[in-house]
């Protein structure tokens, strides 16, 4: 009979003791990797949407907003710019590119962004189906932007005033109605929520609707106005610097500008993990409170377990087992134990990731997903299986001292 | 086969236990008797290498227990020396089969479950093969605690008070077990036992008093 049938043996008989430990050392694990999962994804996320930006250019305000707004789509934007900051940009001598966006509304809570087909090709995005634009009021969905909405090649729809999801309930421009054209490749970016227009449908839209507010206050001979004495603007612009020289002044030259903000991508993002980092520590050090709670059971129940078994284990003695025999018994219960817990609370981990990822998904369109799995996980395992040891060390350095003759005479 | 020289015991906190020197061949069937107390399983635990006295000499199968280290005396206990206890002492969480083969594995032969079978039958047990400890009746315990000890073929059983808690008639089969299985196996047989009972069983006996032992055949 070997070790780990013995110790199967003894964890059936007492099931509920076992059932215990395991379920402790699972919630805490779990906790855990679903910390593990958030922290990586979001990281990844953060670095995938933001390559190939060196700075964001919007309107003055906090630079943290301008990138959540700009280049994650999670935020309301900070403002609009002028239109001609484009032409200035593209001119200057440290400026290799410029991507401009214009926000302002959405479909059924997904982004309509205005720009242009570099920003398709910043994200490596293809079509899956259609083509990409040709003019204004020519619309291209993402995958996963296509996926919610039902959008596919010839089909119409008119974006409502507003960004956020719950602005479901404000103003559709119905007197401007969108036409899908083309939808995209998954990419596994920004890009596959998104619906990408030319900058000009998004002005076009809102001169429409500037035409019909003044149609409904004056009467139809005001249409007659013209709506391009509107000035143009943007929300933002994505800007990919010519040499690494550009760090050091480009953004300082913006800032000087009245209006203007200029943000790194790079610096802002790895601010926010500053900030998210904190509470995902708060988190990890719950988990570990749990998981050392975990080990705490562990080590009264196997010391519990040891009293109960003292005879048995003079019996096995008096059967030719060695001290070293007894004492790594106890050893490998307690490993045996922490390390199925453990791996009972990297399912758990993994599959709450993925209820969470589902819900996240659906309500605040933050992509989580419990399928991926991290080599940081073998390392849970492995502490697992150290804390295991640790617990079940006091216990299994008193089965060896254990004294044969005295323990068999106590009955 | 036993061989014992000047060998005294003391607990600690306790007196010294003097044990008469004191031979056994193989083969031989032999009562340890006395009153309790006078150190009849102490004596058993001496030669079983579970005590280590400290005066004196106890050598079994020609090898003497003090040569040996600690993880070699636990080897040589579970492979040629079987020791049947008062109380069953079998495992709870372990079914008479595995308790058995149990035995086997920390004896360190290898799995044999046609031996196993062959000594369950032998035991008329084999029908309870996976039953748990908890759920014998006394007489199956005893049984299975007898098939424990001679799972490894052993050359010296060792029984410590085996009859006190039985009547006469489950006495005089357990004694009779015992002598049978030794005989089968060509073992030793000491049964340290304070039961008058026994003592037209074991043609052979070691009395043990508290002021001076005595051999007697």
């Amino acid at each position: 009979m070997t070790t780990l049938r013995l110790i199967l043996a003894y964890l059936r008989w007492r099931p509920l003791q076992a059932a215990l430990n395991l379920l402790l050392m699972a919630v805490g694990v779990a906790t855990l990797v679903v910390v593990l999962l958030f922290g990586h994804q979001i990281e990844e996320r953060l670095q995938r949407d933001a390559r190939g930006i060196d700075l964001v250019v919007g309107a003055q305000g906090s630079p943290i907003q301008l990138i959540l707004s700009s280049v994650f789509h999670a935020d309301i934007p900070t403002g609009n710019i002028p239109e001609e900051t484009v032409e200035r940009l593209r001119e200057h001598r440290l400026v290799a590119g410029v991507i401009p966006l214009a926000l302002g509304d959405s479909y059924r809570g997904l982004r309509i962004v205005g720009t242009e087909p570099a920003y398709i090709d910043l994200y490596g995005g293809k079509p899956a189906a259609g083509r990409l634009w040709e003019r204004a009021m020519e619309a291209v969905a993402g995958a996963d932007a296509a996926a919610r909405a039902g959008l596919a090649p010839g089909r119409t729809f008119s974006g409502t005033h507003g960004l956020l999801a719950d602005d479901h309930g404000g103003h559709v421009h119905d007197y401007a109605p969108y036409t899908v054209v083309g939808v995209l490749e998954p990419t596994g970016t920004v890009l596959d929520r998104l619906i990408l227009t030319p900058v000009e449908s998004v002005w076009h839209v809102h001169d429409e609707e500037a035409g019909h507010r003044h149609e409904e206050n004056h009467g139809h001979e005001a249409v007659a106005d013209d709506p391009d004495a509107a000035p143009r603007e943007l929300t933002a612009l994505l800007v990919r610097y010519r040499s690494p020289l550009a760090a050091l002044a480009l953004p300082r030259e913006i800032n000087r500008e009245p209006g203007l903000m200029a943000a790194s991508p790079a610096y802002e993002s790895a601010r926010l993990m500053e900030i998210l980092g904190f509470g995902l520590d708060t988190v990890r050090a719950f988990a570990w409170v749990l998981v050392g709670a975990a080990a705490l059971a562990l080590f009264i129940g196997l010391y519990n377990a040891l009293r109960e078994r003292r005879h048995d284990l003079a019996v096995m003695r008096t059967l030719g087992a060695s001290r070293l025999r007894v004492f790594l018994w106890i050893i490998s219960e307690g490993v045996l134990l922490a390390v199925l817990g453990a791996g009972l609370g990297l399912l758990l981990g993994h599959g709450a990731a993925e209820v969470l990822g589902s819900w996240l998904g659906a309500v605040r369109q933050v992509p989580f997903t419990g399928t991926v799995w991290l080599p940081g996980e073998l390392w849970l395992l492995a502490a697992a299986a150290g804390i295991g040891a640790l617990a079940a060390l006091p216990p299994a350095i008193q089965a060896y001292r254990t004294d044969i003759a005295t323990t068999l005479a106590e009955r | 086969m036993i061989e014992m020289e000047g060998v005294a015991y003391r607990y600690r906190g306790g007196d010294e236990i003097a044990f008469p020197d004191w031979r056994v061949e193989t083969g031989e069937q032999w009562h340890i008797r006395g009153p309790s107390g006078c150190g009849k399983t102490t004596l058993l635990h001496l030669i079983a290498g579970l005590l280590t006295p400290q005066r004196g000499k106890v050598a079994v199968l020609g090898t003497d227990w003090g040569t040996l280290s600690g993880g070699k005396r636990d080897r040589m206990r579970g492979r040629h020396i079987g020791i049947v206890f008062q109380r069953h002492h079998l495992l709870p969480a372990l079914t008479v089969k595995e308790n058995l083969l149990l035995a086997r594995s920390l004896a360190g032969l290898p799995r044999d479950s046609a031996r196993v079978h062959q000594v369950l039958e032998r035991l008329d047990l084999q029908h309870r093969a996976g039953a748990r400890p908890e759920t014998l009746s006394g007489g199956e315990a005893q049984r299975a605690s007898l098939a424990r000890a001679v799972i490894n073929g052993p050359q010296l059983l060792l029984a410590d008070e085996p009859t006190t808690a039985l009547d006469d008639t489950r006495c005089g089969q357990v004694v009779a077990l015992l002598r049978e299985l030794a005989r089968e196996h060509g073992a030793t047989l000491l049964v340290a036992s304070h039961d008058r009972r026994l003592e037209p069983h074991l043609e052979r006996a070691l009395t043990l008093t508290e002021t001076r032992s005595e051999a007697a055949a």
